[in-house]
């Protein structure tokens, strides 16, 4: 079943323009994941047997679930213009299913554990986050009644960081511009 | 104020905070508190991406696909809480379904009209129950045709136990548990600060995930209480700088024992209501 699947996006890879720019995005992800473990580690010229894996796996996930956008996460408050005040890489779904093929050691296997872990995880996801605004928001009122304390100095951070913030946007307009 | 720097803590479930054998001991630990879900995944969506037709023609729907059951199931995937749980009625509802699949003799809660004999059955299936939770028929998969239930049944059963315990040592033995109770309530007044609907804490995707970040961010408190000058744009590159470097044994233990603290004040919480509940009807 796996195998159909994906020789079905390795035959039409070529005329259709969608699954080759799902490819690129998942190709520039595959080689930055934990390259920093031996396990997917490559030089420069060779290509590591695992990462081509893995490359399979999003790929084959991404064309056969088109109703999930691949994520490299943080897509959309990277859109909201929050990219500088998260300084994350961009993360997603290559995160799970490395560390997957990493226990399972099958590709076959690794595609299955995904699917199952995706129906979990697939709403953190999605475009809105509204998933994760709510994860947010049960962080928040958790921090708040464990540690209030705690709690006040982020908020003390919160109110001066709203002028940095503010100006930040416009220091990123301007390089933006000129 | 918000917690953007979480962000990626919450999306990647904390792998990135960790070294990556760690990782998977951490997501080991994490995924060990996720109910168990009988059905099988999709491998395939129906729809498939719009290809050109000459192409899609031979190999369109190779073989019958795997799809969701129930409109039901799918939200219940998404994160949102369903809120018919928060329901008393419901919840009391779900919990005599799951004694009468769980143990062998029949219970009729409905039928027990006075306290004491619901007390009397409840403490005779602790033992049955038990039997059948080390065996864990209820996983078996002929109960896929009930799955929109699955998940509720399988919380109401993983507390079930120890529920019953607490319940029975709080209730009709006294000189143990006063002063276990007693010595743990100076450091539980958190629990008591939670907002009162905590119904929906047990009913996030992945709680655990979130007792984590709290261990993680105490971790880190000394530190920024000693910084004078401090704005989120520092927090985040603070953290950012930790990422694979967090301890997973420390960490973990923070977090199971505030989850454990947690579970069970929250369960004392469900059984108090349901006995006034109870009473009043």
């Amino acid at each position: 079943m796996i195998s159909r699947l994906k020789k079905r996006w390795k035959k039409i890879e070529h005329p259709n323009e969608k699954i080759r720019a799902i490819m690129r995005a998942i190709h520039t992800d595959v080689v930055r994941t934990d390259r920093t473990f031996e396990f997917y580690a490559a030089s420069n010229n060779a290509s590591n047997a695992n990462i081509e894996a893995l490359f399979n796996i999003l790929v084959t996930f991404a064309v056969s679930h088109p109703s999930i956008p691949y994520c490299q996460g943080s897509r959309h408050l990277f859109d909201r213009g929050f990219r500088p005040l998260l300084r994350v890489h961009f993360v997603g779904m290559n995160e799970y299913a490395s560390t997957l093929l990493y226990v399972m050691r099958d590709e076959a296997l690794t595609y299955l554990s995904f699917c199952s872990i995706m129906r979990r995880i697939r709403a953190n996801f999605s475009v809105k986050g509204i998933a994760i605004a709510t994860k947010f928001q049960h962080l928040t009122v958790l921090l708040r009644a464990y540690d209030p304390v705690y709690w006040h100095l982020f908020e003390t951070c919160d109110a001066g960081s709203l002028i940095i913030s503010f100006s930040l946007f416009w220091y990123i307009l301007f390089c933006f511009f000129f | 104020m918000n917690l953007y720097f979480t962000y990626r803590w919450l999306l990647l479930e904390c792998k990135r905070e960790f070294p990556f054998k760690e990782s998977l001991r951490v997501h080991e630990v994490m995924w060990a508190t996720l109910p168990i879900e009988n059905e099988p995944p999709e491998l395939c969506e129906e729809e498939l991406i719009p290809v050109t037709p000459d192409i899609n023609s031979p190999i369109h729907c190779p073989m019958p696909l795997q799809r969701l059951p129930s409109d039901d199931n799918r939200r219940r995937t998404m994160s949102c809480p369903p809120i018919c749980v928060n329901e008393p009625s419901n919840r009391r509802k779900f919990r005599q379904y799951s004694h009468s699949v769980v143990s062998s003799n029949e219970i009729n809660l409905s039928g027990s009209r006075s306290s004491s004999i619901y007390h009397q059955d409840f403490c005779s299936t602790i033992t049955s129950d038990e039997q059948q939770f080390h065996t864990s028929i209820r996983y078996d998969h002929n109960l896929n045709s009930l799955s929109t239930k699955c998940k509720q049944r399988g919380f109401e059963n993983s507390y079930s136990l120890s529920e019953i315990s607490e319940f029975d040592s709080e209730i009709f033995s006294t000189n143990i548990s006063s002063t276990t109770s007693s010595q743990q309530s100076t450091t539980l007044d958190w629990l008591t600060r939670l907002p009162r609907d905590i119904q929906i804490w047990l009913l996030d995707d992945n709680s655990f995930l979130l007792f984590l970040c709290i261990a993680i961010l105490s971790a880190h408190r000394q530190y920024l209480f000693k910084q004078k000058t401090l704005d989120q744009q520092d927090i985040a590159v603070h953290f950012d700088q930790h990422r694979r470097r967090h301890s997973a044994e420390k960490l973990l233990t923070v977090a199971r024992n505030l989850y454990e603290q947690y579970i069970q004040f929250a369960r004392k919480q469900r059984m108090l209501d349901d006995l006034n509940l109870f009473s009043v009807s």
